[in-house]
């Protein structure tokens, strides 16, 4: 396994326990879902997997050695896209966000620029590259994060609440950005509550409640049963939740429109 | 007192922010040498002698202005802000400096004398007052807040204070706005004429809300900041590398006339 999360346990100061022996895994190739209720320890997890918190008990695993030994070199293979780009944005321009990263890692300006202007033609943000990136709209700041992390090519993609707070078009590109990074063979862990967008570009599926993590099967399996859903406080996605009141059945559940056309098709 | 008037009153306040942050750019100046420039000229209507030095400043900051098409309406009212609170703060200057009289005033159970000495005292003080925010507001209309921080780092500021400028550029509107829709959120649910004991409880509400979202944004930030920094030293911008033009060497040029002009007490 590429990213490999066991057995974490973690507590803000004065708080509560907010993980309580989570664990997940995520491999090349791979886009895995993390689903649960707002405040179920979401965040933090992706926040001690990119290596940003030290959980009290656990370990993370980067290509089998422990993360904590590798870092901060390490935080190169891993991408945190934040949940609110406010939070994820701090540099004065467009230009400037995508290339922090690249300043670092290469050594020439001109190859910057090369890089900066390729992202940007990849992301379609050529015409904002001179823009504040906090005085854009809350889409194209989301492709500005997305852009931003993807610039230096990590090995883990790890997005929290990837799709809220934005439009179909929007959600749209970031299930593109999402099929180009697990097609480039990188690990992508999404935190979501989105269950249509989850349905759409997540092979399997963990459901974390109360910090700890349930599931890591299917994703089609996971998003098919309702009372595991309860836990992560969801639905199943609106194709099943309305074949099932139409009382009717098919041999795998559609989760998508794409699907139940395709089942349907096979049906018939 | 009304909390819409609050609300416009942050709102303004955060365009203006979001307006020097970007500057009009009608003028490339090298940042650095610009910035250089910026604190020599307030340097030394800061500290001059007299309100003639004081007077050139603030007519090369006009020039400047000019040039840069910067003198708009928001430059006057900083200036006018300036001149009406050191009008006021130096008001007791004339009367309260000995010298030669050049007026009595009568106040019916009392008279006082105005001194030369302290007219031309309350003169300097508010000359030097406008001419130095008049220049180095000209600076930041024309630049932009952005290119200032340019500048700063190109002069070898501490990595950590030009971060922290340039946060603050980029986050204070942002708080400013988020501060106005809470105020707003919060004055939507006053279902009765509110008088100002019910305003003030209001807004004093917003104070614990605001310090605890800036404290986890700042947070967050770190975290994201940290996210992106591969090595141990932690964050860094690479300065961007400017060339000096003809504009700035006539911009150093006049600076250093007048800064000389002043350590020499030519004027």
């Amino acid at each position: 396994m590429l990213l490999s999360v066991e057995n974490i346990h973690f507590k803000y100061p004065g708080g509560a326990e907010v993980l309580r022996g989570a664990s997940f895994s995520a491999d090349k190739g791979e886009v895995v879902a993390i689903i649960g209720p707002n405040g179920s320890g979401k965040t933090t997890l992706l926040l001690v997997a990119s290596g940003l918190l030290e959980p009290e008990r656990g370990t993370v695993l980067l290509g089998e050695r422990p993360l904590k030994e590798q870092l901060p070199e390490a935080r190169r293979r891993t991408g945190l896209v934040f949940q609110d780009p406010d939070d994820q944005l701090f540099n004065p321009t467009v230009y400037d966000e995508v290339a922090f990263s690249l300043r670092q890692l290469l050594s020439s300006a001109e190859d910057v620029d090369r890089r900066v202007r390729e992202i940007a033609r990849n992301f379609k943000l050529e015409g904002l590259l001179s823009k504040p990136p906090y005085k854009l709209s809350m889409g194209e700041k989301r492709m500005v994060t997305l852009a931003s992390v993807l610039a230096y090519d990590p090995d883990v993609l790890l997005l929290d609440e990837p799709t809220a707070n934005l439009s179909s078009s929007s959600i749209e590109q970031i299930e593109q950005v999402v099929a180009n990074a697990r097609a480039a063979n990188k690990a992508v862990v999404v935190a979501s509550h989105d269950v249509e967008f989850v349905a759409k570009v997540c092979g399997r599926a963990y459901v974390i409640n109360d910090g700890t993590m349930l599931g890591g099967l299917i994703a089609k399996s996971v998003l098919s049963d309702e009372s595991l859903l309860a836990l992560a406080d969801m639905r199943p996605p609106l194709v099943l939740q309305t074949l099932r009141l139409l009382r009717l059945r098919f041999r795998e559940n559609p989760l998508t429109i794409k699907d139940l056309v395709e089942v349907s098709v096979a049906a018939t | 007192m009304k909390l819409s008037l609050t609300h416009r009153f942050l709102e303004s306040l955060a365009t203006a922010i979001d307006s020097l942050n970007s500057g009009t750019n009608r003028i490339s100046l090298n940042p650095t040498v610009a910035v250089l420039s910026a604190l020599f000229f307030t340097g030394t209507a800061a500290f001059s002698h007299d309100f003639k030095l004081p007077l050139l400043i603030l007519a090369t900051s006009i020039v400047l202005a000019l040039l840069t098409r910067s003198l708009g309406r928001t430059w006057a009212k900083i200036l006018l802000f300036v001149l009406a609170w050191t009008t006021m703060v130096s008001l007791p200057l004339p009367f309260i400096t000995l010298g030669q009289p050049v007026a009595r005033l009568s106040l019916g159970f009392m008279e006082v004398g105005v001194s030369r000495e302290g007219l031309n005292a309350m003169a300097t003080f508010i000359s030097r007052v406008v001419a130095s925010a008049a220049i180095f507001t000209s600076f930041v209309f024309a630049m932009g807040w952005e290119r200032i921080v340019s500048g700063l780092e190109g002069l070898r500021m501490p990595r950590e204070l030009v971060l922290l400028l340039r946060l603050g550029a980029i986050h204070i509107p942002l708080f400013l706005r988020e501060a106005s829709e809470i105020l707003l959120a919060r004055e939507a649910r006053i279902m009765r004429k509110a008088g100002f004991r019910d305003l003030w409880t209001v807004l004093t509400t917003v104070v614990g809300d605001l310090l605890l979202r800036s404290y986890e944004h700042a947070w967050r930030l770190e975290k994201a900041i940290k996210a992106r920094s591969f090595s141990v030293k932690g964050p860094f911008w690479t300065p961007p590398s400017h060339t000096v033009g003809i504009k700035d060497l006539s911009l150093i040029s006049v600076t250093l006339c007048i800064l000389a002009l002043g350590v020499l007490g030519v004027l």
